[in-house]
């Protein structure tokens, strides 16, 4: 069995693109917080940032090699490349666990952290939380 | 998901409009979920296939009228696609590569 890259370059025609659209974690940046997904509380006009999600970059460093293979092995040509925050909001503290177990596997938040948010939250009840993640996106051309 | 609201500012379809050339594209949204970008991008493409690894997502896919006509979705590993060699003209990973 393949990678999804590589099966995807086969049902892509001569010149078709792929474009690869995810967190980027970039191994050299570490554990570095600006580099990492940030908690927000969303207070009216103002933006509390609470919390650092903390989670495994193996998977992000993986696909990171595999296009870089697709590359080196002439499968594939980089186009454009960009970055961008993308965001989520959650209405209650219960969604955000929800969905943070289902897509952020191993995301967790430091428990002095998990305090805070929880603080934010008592004080006002009806914010919004806000996950920033920093997002790449690639355009690749079959070769 | 009802009290769940993503990139709701558009960052993404911005970023995607600005730098892929769509215009009367075929495409396939390998890990499509539940057909939120297929539907954002639906405007400007010829026709688009999903594929996911769970039906509960390719059943919200589906439930999407807007794409009626122009989508496909189905329950597929993406390591095996289920469509033949040179099918497409774009290959779209969000989140999922």
């Amino acid at each position: 069995m393949g990678h999804a890259l590589h099966e995807s370059i086969r049902v892509l025609k001569p010149g078709g693109r792929v474009v690869d659209i995810r967190p980027y974690f970039p191994a050299h940046l570490g554990k570095r917080r600006h580099a990492r997904q940030q908690v927000y509380c969303q207070v009216a006009h103002e933006a509390i940032r609470v919390a650092t999600l903390a989670r495994e970059y193996v998977d992000f460093h993986f696909a990171d090699r595999v296009v870089s293979e697709a590359v080196a092995g002439r499968k594939l040509t980089s186009g454009a490349r960009t970055s961008f925050v993308f965001r989520h909001y959650f209405d209650s503290l219960e969604l955000f666990d929800r969905c943070r177990a289902m897509w952020w596997d191993k995301a967790h938040i430091p428990v002095a952290e998990r305090r805070l948010l929880e603080r934010v939250l008592r004080r006002h009840p009806s914010t919004e939380i806000r996950v920033d993640t920093p997002v790449q996106l690639q355009v690749l051309t079959k070769i | 998901m009802k009290g769940v609201r993503v990139d709701p500012e558009r960052r993404e379809t911005r970023m995607l409009r600005r730098h892929v050339p769509f215009a009367g594209a075929c495409v396939l949204d390998i890990g499509c979920g539940d057909g939120r970008l297929s539907n954002r991008i639906r405007g400007w493409i010829e026709s688009i296939a999903g594929v996911d690894l769970t039906w509960e997502d390719i059943g919200r896919a589906h439930a999407r009228k807007r794409l009626d006509g122009i989508a496909r979705f189905a329950v597929a590993d993406a390591s095996r696609l289920p469509f033949g060699d040179r099918s497409f003209d774009l290959a779209l990973f969000s989140w999922s590569l």
